[in-house]
């Protein structure tokens, strides 16, 4: 009984360490909140950020933009600007970056924006 | 008392496994949150190029490629070789691409905020089937035509939307002309959706 039960425990494990290391490519800088602002975030500098995501519970009406701003002419890189329910800017740079999400205007939603490498 | 240890760091391990498995997997998705993000994997069959942007003046061509993801969305990506991974663009839940509008539109750019910095703009985007033109609104008041293909795009979509590809001129972003809304029109000439956009 007690061995079957460390071997399960073993195995479950395994299942956690590898969802540490799936999870662990990705920063959420802001959310998940409710965005009834028309408001912004902006994640830690890095230089492994490739992607940057703005998630939201609506599509078609909330108006939001995703980019990654280096940190020497702070020029905005794979900017993308939609209503579309899930949003990805994407720039491939050795350099050090940030990410950048705003709501620019229409309804209210669920939402997060976080930066993946 | 040492079984009793056991059990309990056991049962402990199990639940945090499950739950960041289940979130590592996209098992537990909650709208809004990053587990709600479409799983953007190529597969055989699942991308199609659907508009293109041309090479000019120094900026390559790109391709815009429509994407059905195994978990449910349709996603419009702006890329530089035609894979999703590389893509800037977005996606709506496959039952409705177009989030209950005439139109799904994308404004991607490279450069700003301010508009003097910005290299290449381009607009990307579906329009519904019944749309019959499509108009860009630039700053100054005036207007630029959109052609809209006639690609087909059932077998990914679930329609035959009307998939578009267009690249913001250089001389309008050098005069300090950018866009500010996209028109889609029926056969009439009524404009049937307006989506506001812009740089900045």
């Amino acid at each position: 009984m007690r061995r079957k039960l460390v071997a399960f425990t073993a195995a479950v494990a395994g299942v956690l360490v590898t969802a540490v290391i799936a999870l662990a490519g990705t920063n959420t800088y802001r959310g998940p909140m409710y965005w009834s602002c028309f408001c912004d975030g902006s994640s830690p500098y890095a230089s492994q950020w490739i992607e940057n995501w703005f998630v939201k519970s609506t599509s078609g009406i909330s108006d939001t933009m995703v980019t990654l701003i280096d940190n020497t002419s702070y020029s905005w890189h794979g900017t993308v600007r939609s209503t579309a329910s899930a949003q990805k800017a994407w720039w491939v740079s050795s350099v050090v970056k940030k990410g950048y999400c705003k709501f620019y205007g229409g309804t209210a939603f669920n939402g997060s924006c976080f930066v993946a490498s | 008392m040492r079984r009793k240890r056991v059990v309990i760091v056991a049962g402990a391990v199990t639940i945090a496994g499950l739950a960041l498995g289940g979130i590592a997997s996209g098992l537990h998705r909650t709208a809004g949150t990053p587990s709600a993000a479409p799983d953007i994997r190529s597969r055989p069959g699942t991308v199609e190029q659907v508009a293109q942007f041309t090479s000019e003046n120094g900026r390559p061509g790109r391709q815009v490629v429509l994407q059905r993801t195994d978990d449910g969305y349709v996603c419009l990506w702006d890329t530089p070789d035609g894979a999703a991974e590389h893509g800037v663009g977005g996606c709506n839940p496959a039952a409705d691409p177009l989030g209950g509008r005439k139109l799904l539109v994308s404004l991607a750019y490279d450069g700003g905020p301010a508009l003097s910095t910005v290299h290449d703009a381009r607009l990307s985007g579906l329009a519904a089937p019944d749309v019959a033109a499509a108009r860009l609104v630039m700053t100054d008041g005036t207007t630029r035509s959109i052609a809209l293909s006639r690609v087909a795009t059932r077998a990914l979509a679930g329609k035959d939307y009307r998939p578009f590809a267009y690249r913001v001129r250089q001389s309008d972003l050098g005069k300090g002309i950018a866009p500010v809304a996209v028109l889609v029109l029926d056969a009439d000439g009524r404009v049937v959706d307006r989506q506001v956009t812009g740089i900045g």
